[in-house]
């Protein structure tokens, strides 16, 4: 949120031929202002996206008041969108991108556990469905994602690097939606009581809230969170608490070596890492996807699976055909 | 869970289920301390705890839905124990809120997995938080 009373959105997520039902306003760098760009009843056309695929970096924004209004525009329309074969597969996925972040927030809000398992279930049903309209792309995720240091972001970003992870591996449709919602809830131990009020700006990630106990015991934490969850499944939970383990044996909480790591935890492992370098991160900034890989490729074998990590690193580098 | 004069003794228990361990040197040093334990800075423990080691039986009573990972009675090491909780040594990995009933000579008690960590192949440090106990004296 801004304090001018702006929220940024993603500009691709402006769909050809529908409303955002909202006012859409864009940064004028020459006016150093944001000025109208769309009126909440004008349609997105054909020559609105290439103006903004032209710009990649041009800002967009909605009225705060009337967010819900452009929370509805995603909602309603997002399964339409994923399987209409004319839209490109670059707003697919900044849609959906988009829609986890709206989603995830909406259940961290909710104040539980139960109602943060379900807006991760709901995402990632919504993922699955992408999945069996086009091959989601590496580059894209990399290009729609945001990279700031919030507990949302990182639970979104780390849920569609394990994704691609899985899905090269050869995991089953079903396993892939399995494995994206642990990753969304791996850091689930990190949220403290008190801050469940959705105002928890983020665990590793915030300096002035990060306490060594709480990174110490997360991962405990964050399996005694969902083990008496309905429906939460054994790989899910070997997400949440096997995440920092490495395969030397020397993570933590247990220390467990290689071959006692689950391979969903490894994916985790790498999914987390990879979101960890290329985000902002209170003392420093975020890294470039190369130079995330070379630091990665360094751990293998010490820290990370090596071949989790061949798989991102394709995922990531292949170009896109959509 | 009392015992009844029917069910076997505490060494017969012993001699049934042979320990299967393989604790790693630098601890079976570890294991001849006896006293209080030095408490750490980040130690969050209520009540002080004792190092000492012995054998106790360790049974699965209720295992976690997602995770129905249920083991047969084994022996154990009592690594140290306090009014709150104690830890052992064990061949294989439990996970947090695993419940089990712990067989000492002198009582038995039901704990609650808090926490575990790999010493070697087949030794794992396990940490209980007591759930109930019940003297044999």
């Amino acid at each position: 949120m801004t304090s001018s009373g702006l929220v940024a959105i993603h500009p691709l997520t402006l769909v050809p031929n529908y409303c955002a039902g909202t006012n859409v306003y864009i940064w004028n760098e020459k006016a150093d202002a944001t000025v109208k760009f769309l009126s909440s009843e004008q349609m997105v056309t054909e020559s609105t996206l290439s103006f903004l695929l032209a710009n990649p970096n041009q800002k967009v924004f909605v009225d705060e008041s009337s967010y819900s209004s452009y929370q509805a525009y995603l909602f309603e329309n997002l399964d339409a969108w994923l399987v209409e074969p004319r839209i490109p597969g670059i707003l697919k996925t900044a849609v959906i991108a988009e829609y986890f972040h709206s989603r995830f927030t909406i259940g961290f809000k909710g104040k539980s556990i139960r109602s943060m398992l379900d807006s991760c279930s709901e995402c990632c049903k919504h993922l699955g469905l992408l999945g069996q309209h086009m091959h989601v792309n590496g580059r894209n995720f990399q290009r729609v994602l945001r990279h700031d240091a919030s507990f949302v972001t990182h639970a979104v970003n780390t849920a569609m690097y394990s994704y691609l992870i899985a899905e090269s591996i050869g995991y089953s449709s079903e396993m892939i939606i399995e494995v994206c919602v642990g990753a969304m809830m791996h850091d689930v131990g990190k949220i403290q009581p008190g801050l469940l009020d959705g105002t928890f700006s983020g665990g590793a990630t915030n300096s002035t809230e990060w306490m060594p106990r709480v990174a110490q015991f997360h991962p405990i934490e964050g399996f005694r969170r969902l083990c008496h969850e309905p429906g939460v499944t054994e790989i899910q939970l070997l997400m949440a608490y096997q995440h920092h383990e490495k395969i030397d044996g020397k993570g933590f909480p247990v220390g467990l070596t290689s071959t006692e790591i689950h391979d969903a935890s490894k994916i985790c492992s790498v999914a987390n890492r990879y979101d960890g370098l290329t985000s902002e991160r209170p003392n420093r900034h975020a890294m470039t996807r190369m130079a995330a890989f070379r630091v990665m490729n360094s751990e293998k074998n010490t820290a990370l699976d090596s071949e989790m990590i061949q798989c991102l690193e394709a995922a990531m580098t292949q170009a896109s055909t959509n | 869970m009392p015992r009844s004069s029917d069910d076997p003794s505490f060494d017969q228990l012993i001699q049934e289920h042979p320990l299967t361990l393989a604790i790693p040197p630098q601890i079976q040093l570890e294991l001849r301390e006896r006293g209080p334990m030095s408490s750490r800075n980040d130690d969050i423990r209520v009540t002080p705890r004792f190092r000492c080691k012995g054998p106790a039986i360790l049974e699965w009573v209720e295992s976690l839905s997602a995770m129905p990972r249920p083991f047969p009675a084994s022996q154990v090491v009592v690594r140290n124990l306090s009014r709150t909780g104690f830890s052992v040594l064990m061949d294989r990995e439990l996970f947090p809120e695993q419940m089990v009933r712990v067989y000492l000579s002198i009582a038995t008690a039901t704990a609650m997995v808090v926490r575990a960590r790999r010493l070697g192949s087949r030794c794992y440090d396990i940490g209980f938080r007591i759930k109930t106990y019940q003297s044999l004296q």
